[in-house]
């Protein structure tokens, strides 16, 4: 395998597929969640699809080892996830089975024979580093939204080996609609500028308007809790 | 119970400035414990109590990360002793191999049953030592935790998933990634910061540890300041609503926004 997608509870990989198809050679997605997500990925323009299938009390963290055992079984180049908390932990587990080198400022990826190059952001985005990696490299990256449809799929193969020990006992919804900012065409920002709660209901007729999507500064959305968390 | 939590002794980029070559000059940033850690170890400290257990910071870095000042911030914020792990061939490692030592260390320090870590450091902010030292561990883990509860082997934890929120069960050894809201961290009274310069510093030599060595390498072959475009920081005056609105959509139309 040349890349291995490593994908959690939702498909948002595209642009993962998009980097990994761009370093040539075979794509490969391993998921760790629902089938429908295994099925949305197979369709997205990957060789080859490894879906770890668990009970549905189960969750994608539960995968770790088998997601590891399936990339070490056809080891790559790079490995590729996406910046979500459940992907983060299936792209450790891969990567310390691998004894691969982690960048997650990735702007760019390309290859140079044997080494792969990534210009690297650093520091909170104040300076970049071009990294020549030998040996596998393990990379955090936008997903992006769900990739297209390809003519035709590749197979799902299913494991089932035994999970961590980890059970969902209860889940809870917080009522705020999430939107993915990423792929918004405009973004309005606004921060503790607002007195009230109530003062959004200007922002979010402006944002009709203009098709936007509200962002917020971090204390709106943690310590005042008027927006969810993905703003 | 032994619980580990780990913490970084590190600059904050924001006092740091970045030269036209592309690299960082830090000489004038302090050092101080990364902005989240103490989140981990309030959380950390209050299982810990509950639970009756041994509470261990856990740190490794170049050097000054063992220093008095260092250790003893990290002590006073609730800790019952420290393990460091103070070596300048890690002051340029990578998360990979950050990850390795830690998980070494707490193979060495033994018992232990959970390693509680923060969000993510200020400098770094990769938010991948906790997922790798996982890994490295053979141990489940789980980021964006908010809450904590219970013993080794019994664990309730609750997490932040989009939209919402879940509890899980964990009935094994876990690495948990504090949410930076998970607690708010108390201050270090009086009695703390001078409690803090009795309790133990055990410095372990990175050479005695058994660490897993790498698959890979990485060399630094360039380096860039990226072009920063500037703010266009245009304030409207908006003690005439109606001409506020106006000049508002007339600056957008300008940028192309509309």
């Amino acid at each position: 395998m040349n890349a291995w997608i490593v994908v959690a509870e939702q498909p948002t990989v595209g642009n993962l597929i998009e980097v990994a198809r761009s370093l040539g050679g075979p794509v490969g997605a391993v998921v760790a969640g629902p089938r429908s997500v295994a099925e949305t990925v197979a369709a997205g323009g990957v060789d080859r699809v490894v879906w770890c299938s668990t009970p549905d009390d189960v969750p994608a963290e539960a995968s770790a080892q088998a997601v590891a055992d399936t990339v070490a079984a056809d080891p790559p180049r790079v490995v590729l996830a996406g910046r979500n908390p459940a992907e983060r932990v299936l792209l450790g587990a891969v990567a310390a089975r691998l004894g691969a080198a982690v960048l997650t400022g990735a702007r760019s990826v390309s290859i140079d024979g044997e080494k792969t190059i990534v210009v690297n952001a650093v520091y909170g985005d104040i300076a970049e580093e071009t990294v020549a990696v030998s040996g596998p490299a393990a990379l955090l990256l936008d997903g992006g939204s769900v990739p297209p449809s390809a003519d035709g799929s590749a197979p799902i193969e299913e494991v089932s080996g035994t999970p961590l020990a980890l059970k969902v006992i209860e889940t809870s919804t917080h009522g705020f609609e999430e939107v993915d900012l990423n792929s918004a065409h405009r973004v309005i920002g606004v921060g503790r500028g607002l007195k009230a709660k109530e003062d959004l209901a200007a922002i979010e007729e402006l944002a009709d308007a203009v098709q936007a999507e509200i962002a917020c500064s971090r204390p709106v959305a943690e310590g005042l809790n008027w927006m969810g968390k993905d703003r | 119970m032994r619980i580990v939590v780990t913490y970084k002794w590190t600059c904050d980029p924001e006092e740091s400035t970045v030269r036209a070559d592309g690299t960082v000059d830090w000489s004038r940033a302090k050092p101080g414990l990364s902005t989240y850690d103490p989140v981990a170890i309030e959380l950390a400290r209050r299982l810990a109590d509950e639970a009756d257990a041994e509470l261990i910071g856990l740190t490794a870095g170049g050097k000054g990360v063992g220093a008095p000042i260092a250790t003893k911030t990290a002590l006073s914020r609730g800790l019952d002793r420290v393990v460091v792990i103070e070596d300048d061939s890690l002051r340029e490692a990578g998360r990979s191999e950050l990850a390795a030592v830690l998980a070494a260390a707490v193979r060495q320090i033994g018992d232990v049953t959970l390693v509680i870590t923060g969000d993510s450091s200020v400098d770094v902010a990769a938010k991948m030592v906790p997922t790798v030292l996982a890994g490295e561990l053979g141990w489940p883990a789980v980021a964006e935790v908010t809450a904590v509860a219970g013993q080794a082997g019994a664990l309730r934890v609750e997490r932040a998933i989009p939209g919402g929120a879940q509890v899980l069960e964990i009935s094994g050894p876990v690495v948990l990634a504090a949410s930076a809201d998970a607690a708010v961290p108390h201050v270090p009274g009086m009695k703390e910061l001078l409690a803090a310069g009795k309790k133990p510093v055990d410095l372990l030599a990175l050479s005695a540890l058994k660490v897993t060595p790498r698959n890979a390498a990485m060399t630094v072959t360039g380096r860039s300041r990226p072009e920063r475009k500037a703010r266009k920081g245009q304030l409207i005056d908006t003690a005439d609503p109606a001409a506020a609105a106006a000049e508002l959509v007339a600056a957008l139309r300008e940028v192309g926004a509309l």
